[in-house]
C-alpha cells in the first residue's frame, strides 16, 4: 500500500499520516511521518518576512548602519573639516550643492557628514541603553515574577512611582542629580558623555521591560511544561533561563526595538533643552543637530533642520516598523493547533 | 509485591484566597483536600475519580509535592516526602513522576522533543549517552527515534502525549501520577495511549495514580478506585466492587450519570439525577459534604461527618446510610 | 415524511490559509426532520462543527462555502448577511460548548435575553422581561426573577449552559443546534443538561442537532446518528441500527476502541485523522482501515443506502460477514 505524505497544513497544526495495512509491530497509535519541520524560530522568521513594512525598514536600517560603520569612506569630510580646504570665500551656511550634498552649517562643516557622525552617536546611545535596559529589566522582572512576595511588591511600586511622572521631567531631574552628586561621578562618567546618557536612560528604561517580563513569567509559570520541569527537580533559575525567557523572546525583541526608539527620542528631547550629549572632541549627535537647527526652521537655512529631522524620523520609523514586524512574527497565533 | 509504595495519610491542602471587598481584604480558605488517606502497592493502579471541586488534581500534585501539603504525611517507600528538605527532595524526585493532561501545553514549544525528554537527565545530573536514552525511550512509547529533533507542534495530540510519557520515564521512576492523561485526546486515539500505559506498567513494574473524570477509562485501567467529593474520599475499594456495588449515594449518582454507548441500556436504565451544581470548596456544607445534593440525606448527615470505613459493604464508604441495592450500570431494572 | 427543516446538499466549506485551502467539509447531504434528535458524531477534523457553523454564517468572512443549505426552504448559502441573521436566532439557534465565551460578561442575563427576543419579535420591553423570567424558569434556574438580573460570572458552569439554552430557545426555533454542549461539564451536570435538552425538544416540538464525540451521550438521547470523518458523512441511520450493526469500518473501529467492562487490551484505530489541507484521494479513511483495497483510493465514496443504514464504504456489502455481530 502506498504511503501518502502530507505536508503541514499550518505551521502550528498537527501533521500525520498512517501506513495503511502495514502495522508496525506492537505499536497501536502509529507514529506519523512528518515532513521536515521548522523550529519555532524559523517559523517566526518566515512570518517576519511577510511583513512588508518591516522588511523594507530592515533593509533601510541596514543601509544606514552600513553608512555609519563605513564612515571613514562614506562621510565626505572629517569631523572638524571645513568644506573648502582653501578658504575661498565663505563656507558658512551654504545651501546644498555639489561639494556639500546637504549644505553646510554655521561653522562651515558639511551637514551630510555631520549627520553620519550624528547617527553613529545616536545609534550607540540608543542601542546601548536599550540593551542594558532589557537585560536589567528582564532579570528584575523574572525574579519579581517567579518569587512574588515582597520583592515583587517593592519592584512594582517603584515602577508605578516612576511611571507616574512625565518622562521628560524625570529625565531632567535625574540628569541634574547625577551631575551634581559627586560620588556617582566615577560611575557615570562626565556629564553628557555617552556613558552618562546611557546610564540615565537605563535608570528609566528597565521598568517597562521588567513589567513585561514579570507578566510573561507569571503567565508561563503555570503552564504545564514548567510544572513538568519542576517535577523533575529543576531549580527556579533553570526554569527562568531555559523555559521562560526563550518563550518570551518575542516580547523582549519588541521591547528592545521600542527601547531604541525611545532612547533616540529622549536624546533628541534632552538636546532641545540644551542637556544633550557632549560626546567630546567636537562630535555631534542627531539630537544635537536637530536642536542646533532650532532657529533655522523659520529662517532661510532650511537644510539645517530638514535633513537632520528627516533622518531622525526615518530612523525612528524604520525601527518602529521592525518592532511591528517582530511583534507579528512572534505572536503565538494558534500555538494550540488541532486538526 | 504487597509492600505499599505510596502511603498517604490524612492529607490536607488548603489554599488561601484573598477577596477584596471595598477596602477590606477578606481571606478565604479553599478546602481543596480535607483528610484523604489511601495507599498504593507496587505494580498497582489506583483510579482517583471525582468532578470539579473534588480535589483529585490537588491530591495528585501534593503527592509529588508540586504543591506543599498543608498537613498529613505522604510516605513514599517509607520516607515521608512532605517533611524532607528541598535538596533531598530533588534527589527523591527521580522515583516518582507525572504525566499531564494537555498534550498541547505540557511540552515546551521551543525545545525539540529530544531535549524535553533529556531534560530530566540533565537536571538530575545523570551522565551517559543522553541521545541513546532518548532514542530508547521514544521507541518504548511507540515513536520513531529519529523524531527527537522535531518540535512539539509537528506532532499530533496522541503523539505528544506519548512524548510526555517518555519524558516521565526518563528517570526510571517506580511511580507515576497520571493526571487525566487521555481526556484531551480523540476517542480512537485514547485507546492506544491506554494500551501503552498498561504495557509499560507490566514491562517496568510501575505503579500509577490515575486521575480522571472519565469513569469508563478509569474502570478499565484501575485495580482500586477512590471516589472523591469536595475534598473528601467517599468511597474506596477494588474497581469491580465500586463499579458493580457502589454503596455511597454519590458514587451511585456518578455511575448512573455516565452515558453508556449502548442504546438498550441507556434508554431503559433508571437514573439518579442530582440537583444543582457542585458546591464551592470555600464553604463546604457541614457534616457530610454531599448532603445538600443527596437524595437520602437525613438530619444526622448535617451534624456528623461520616467516617470512611467498611460498614459491611466489603470496602470503605463514608456514609451513614450506605446502599446495598443500587442502580448498576448493567442493570436494566433498577431499584 | 414531513418536509425537512434543514436541508444540506453538497455542502462544502474550506478555509483559505497561507499554504492553501483547508477543506474542512467536503460535500455533505443532510436532512434534519421535524421533531427528531440527530446526533452528529466525529473526532477532530471531521468537520462536524464546521458544517453547522457554516450553515449559520458564523465562520470568518473569507471562508469558502458552496453547495446548498436550506432552512425552512430558504437558501442560506450565498444569502445576504441580513437574511442569514434574520433566520438565525429565530428559526434556528445554536448553543456552544463554552457558555462563558458565548455570553457577554458585562451584560446582565436579562439584558442579553431581552435583546434576543426584541431583535426577532415585536414585543415590548416589559413583555420581553416577563418572557425572560419564564424562559429561565423553563430551563430550571431557581429564583429566575432574581437571577435574571445577575451577570454570567455569577452562575456556575451548568447554570450558564442553561442560560445559553434559554437564550437559544427564546424565539421558539424550529431547529436547535447544540455543539458539544456538555463536553466541558461534569458528568452529573451533563446528565441534567441532557435531560433538559430532551425536555425542551418535547415542549418546543423542535428538531435538535447534537454535535458530540461521546458515543454514550448519543446512545442516551439520539433518534438518528450521523458519523462524520474527514469532512464527509460515512454512516447514518437510526440509533439502534447504527449501534447494533455498524457497517462502516470507521464506526466499527470507534465503537471497538471504547473501554468496556473487561480489562482486555483496547483496540484503537491505528494512525490519526488526515491532514485536510491535502486530503488523501478516494476514501479518507483508507490509510487507517484494515479492509482497504486499491479501489478505495480511486474515488471518494458517496453515501449509499445499505439495508437500514446509509454508508460510504464501497466494500460494505462484502464486509457484512466481518462487521455484523
Amino acid at each position: 500500500m502506498k504511503t501518502d505524505i502530507n505536508s503541514p497544513a499550518d505551521d502550528d497544526a498537527p501533521v500525520s499520516v498512517a501506513h495503511a495495512n502495514t502495522v508496525l509491530s506492537g505499536v497501536d497509535d502509529l507514529a506519523g511521518i512528518t515532513v521536515v519541520g521548522m523550529s519555532p524560530g524559523r517559523q517566526a522568521f518566515r512570518r517576519f518576512l511577510e511583513h512588508k513594512g518591516a522588511v523594507v525598514s530592515a533593509i533601510v536600517l541596514f543601509i544606514l548602519v552600513l553608512f555609519v560603520v563605513l564612515s571613514p569612506i562614506t562621510a565626505r569630510y572629517g569631523i572638524n573639516e571645513q568644506v573648502f580646504k582653501i578658504s575661498k570665500g565663505n563656507n558658512v551656511n551654504l545651501s546644498p550643492r555639489k561639494v556639500a550634498w546637504f549644505g553646510t552649517d554655521e561653522v562651515g562643516h558639511d551637514l551630510y557628514s555631520l549627520i553620519i557622525y550624528g547617527v553613529r552617536v545616536s545609534l550607540v546611545i540608543g542601542t546601548a541603553s536599550a540593551l542594558v535596559s532589557v537585560l536589567l529589566g528582564a532579570v528584575i522582572g523574572a525574579v519579581a515574577g517567579m518569587r512574588g512576595g515582597l520583592f515583587d511588591d517593592i519592584m512594582m511600586r517603584i515602577t508605578d512611582i516612576f511611571l507616574a511622572f512625565p518622562l521628560i521631567v524625570s529625565l531632567l531631574v535625574m540628569r541634574n542629580v547625577l551631575s551634581a552628586v559627586s560620588w556617582v561621578k566615577p560611575l557615570v562618567g562626565p556629564t553628557g558623555s555617552i556613558r552618562f546618557l546611557v546610564i540615565l536612560f537605563v535608570i528609566f528604561g528597565w521598568m517597562a521591560v521588567a513589567r513585561l517580563v514579570r507578566a510573561q513569567v507569571m503567565s508561563l509559570k503555570e503552564r504545564e511544561f514548567v510544572e513538568a520541569a519542576r517535577a523533575v527537580g529543576a531549580t527556579q533559575t533553570r526554569i527562568v533561563a531555559r523555559h521562560i525567557i526563550p518563550n518570551s523572546i518575542g516580547p523582549l525583541l519588541v521591547s528592545l526595538s521600542l527601547g531604541v526608539v525611545g532612547a533616540i527620542g529622549a536624546e533628541a528631547t534632552l538636546s532641545l533643552f540644551g542637556y544633550g550629549p557632549n560626546p567630546g572632541s567636537g562630535q555631534t549627535s542627531l539630537g544635537l543637530l536637530v536642536a542646533g537647527a532650532r532657529e533655522s526652521v523659520k529662517g532661510p537655512h532650511w537644510w539645517l533642520s530638514i535633513f537632520p529631522i528627516g533622518v531622525l524620523v526615518l530612523l525612528t520609523l524604520c525601527i518602529s516598523f521592525i518592532g511591528d514586524g517582530l511583534r507579528d512574527a512572534t505572536d503565538p497565533k494558534s500555538s494550540q493547533g488541532r486538526a | 509485591m504487597t509492600e505499599p509504595i505510596l502511603e498517604v495519610e490524612h492529607l490536607v491542602k488548603q489554599f488561601t484566597v484573598k477577596k477584596s471587598e471595598g477596602f477590606r481584604s477578606i481571606k478565604r480558605s479553599v478546602h481543596a483536600v480535607s483528610d484523604v488517606s489511601f495507599s498504593i502497592t507496587g505494580g498497582e493502579t489506583l483510579g482517583l475519580v471525582g468532578e470539579s471541586g473534588s480535589g483529585k488534581t490537588t491530591v495528585g500534585r501534593c503527592v509529588l509535592r508540586l504543591l506543599e501539603p498543608t498537613a498529613g504525611t505522604v510516605r513514599f517507600k517509607g520516607t515521608d516526602i512532605a517533611k524532607v528538605s528541598a535538596k533531598e527532595m530533588r534527589g527523591l524526585r527521580k522515583q516518582f513522576q507525572i504525566v499531564f493532561q494537555d498534550p498541547y501545553s505540557s511540552l515546551d514549544p521551543r525545545m525539540t522533543v529530544g531535549a524535553s525528554i533529556a531534560e530530566p537527565l540533565t537536571i538530575q545530573g545523570i551522565g551517559g549517552d543522553h541521545d541513546k536514552k532518548v532514542a530508547d525511550l521514544l521507541e518504548l512509547v511507540g515513536l520513531a527515534p529519529d523524531h527527537a529533533q522535531r518540535f512539539p507542534h509537528e506532532f499530533s495530540g496522541g503523539q505528544r502525549q506519548r512524548i510526555g510519557i517518555a519524558r516521565a520515564l526518563a528517570l526510571d521512576p517506580s511511580f507515576i501520577v497520571l493526571d487525566e492523561p487521555v481526556s484531551a485526546l480523540d476517542v480512537s486515539i485514547q485507546a492506544g495511549v491506554v494500551n501503552l500505559l498498561a504495557d509499560l506498567q507490566e514491562q517496568l513494574g510501575l505503579s500509577y495514580l490515575f486521575i480522571a473524570h472519565d469513569l469508563s477509562v478509569v474502570r478499565h485501567v484501575s485495580d482500586n478506585i477512590a471516589v472523591m467529593y469536595l475534598g473528601k474520599l467517599v468511597e474506596y475499594g477494588p474497581a469491580e466492587d465500586v463499579y458493580t456495588k457502589p454503596a455511597h449515594p454519590y458514587t451511585q449518582a456518578l455511575l448512573s450519570a455516565v452515558p453508556e454507548p449502548d442504546p438498550a441500556i441507556e434508554r431503559t436504565r433508571q437514573r439518579i439525577l442530582l440537583e444543582g451544581d457542585v458546591p464551592s470548596p470555600i464553604n463546604p456544607p457541614s457534616g457530610c459534604r454531599f448532603r445538600t445534593r443527596c437524595p437520602i440525606a437525613k438530619e444526622i448527615c448535617a451534624i456528623d461527618p461520616p467516617e470512611l470505613k467498611d460498614r459491611g459493604q466489603g470496602h470503605p464508604v463514608a456514609c451513614h446510610f450506605p446502599q446495598t441495592t443500587m442502580v448498576s450500570i448493567s442493570d436494566r431494572t433498577a431499584v | 415524511m414531513a418536509e425537512p427543516l434543514l436541508s444540506l446538499r453538497d455542502f462544502r466549506v474550506s478555509f483559505p490559509t497561507m499554504r492553501g485551502d483547508v477543506q474542512a467539509v467536503r460535500g455533505i447531504d443532510l436532512d434534519v426532520r421535524p421533531g427528531e434528535l440527530l446526533a452528529v458524531v466525529g473526532e477532530s477534523g471531521s468537520g462536524k462543527s464546521v458544517t453547522f457553523l457554516g450553515t449559520m454564517g458564523l465562520l470568518p468572512k473569507n471562508t469558502k462555502i458552496s453547495g446548498s443549505a436550506k432552512l425552512l426552504g430558504q437558501e442560506l448559502v450565498g444569502a445576504s448577511a441580513l437574511k442569514v441573521r434574520r433566520s438565525c436566532g429565530k428559526d434556528v439557534a445554536m448553543i456552544f460548548q463554552d457558555p462563558l465565551s458565548a455570553l457577554n460578561p458585562v451584560q446582565r442575563i436579562v439584558t442579553q435575553i431581552t435583546e434576543m427576543l426584541q431583535s426577532h419579535q415585536n414585543i415590548s420591553k416589559t413583555a420581553a422581561h416577563d418572557r425572560t423570567v419564564e424562559l429561565l424558569d423553563l430551563v430550571g434556574i431557581p429564583q429566575p426573577d432574581e437571577r435574571a438580573l445577575q451577570y454570567p460570572h455569577e452562575f456556575s458552569g451548568g447554570m450558564r449552559q442553561r442560560v445559553m439554552i434559554a437564550m437559544a430557545i427564546a424565539n421558539d426555533p424550529k431547529v436547535l443546534i447544540a455543539d458539544e454542549p456538555t463536553t466541558a461539564l461534569d458528568v452529573t451536570v451533563q446528565a441534567q443538561i441532557l435531560e433538559l435538552i430532551q425536555k425542551i425538544q418535547r415542549e418546543l416540538e423542535a428538531a435538535v442537532v447534537l454535535i458530540t464525540h461521546d458515543l454514550g451521550v448519543v446512545a442516551r438521547v439520539a433518534d438518528r446518528v450521523q458519523v462524520m470523518y474527514a469532512g464527509r458523512v460515512v454512516e447514518r441511520g437510526e440509533l439502534t441500527a447504527v449501534y447494533d450493526h455498524p457497517s462502516h469500518p470507521y464506526t466499527r473501529g470507534l465503537m471497538d476502541s471504547l473501554p468496556g467492562s473487561s480489562r482486555e487490551r483496547l483496540k484503537p484505530i491505528p494512525g490519526a485523522p488526515p491532514n485536510m489541507l491535502n486530503p488523501p484521494s478516494g476514501c479518507a479513511f483508507r490509510a487507517r482501515c484494515s479492509y482497504a483495497t486499491e479501489a478505495c483510493a480511486a474515488e471518494i465514496p458517496s453515501l449509499h443506502q445499505f439495508g437500514d443504514l446509509e454508508n460510504a464504504c464501497i466494500r460494505a456489502e462484502e464486509l457484512v460477514q466481518e462487521l455484523t455481530r
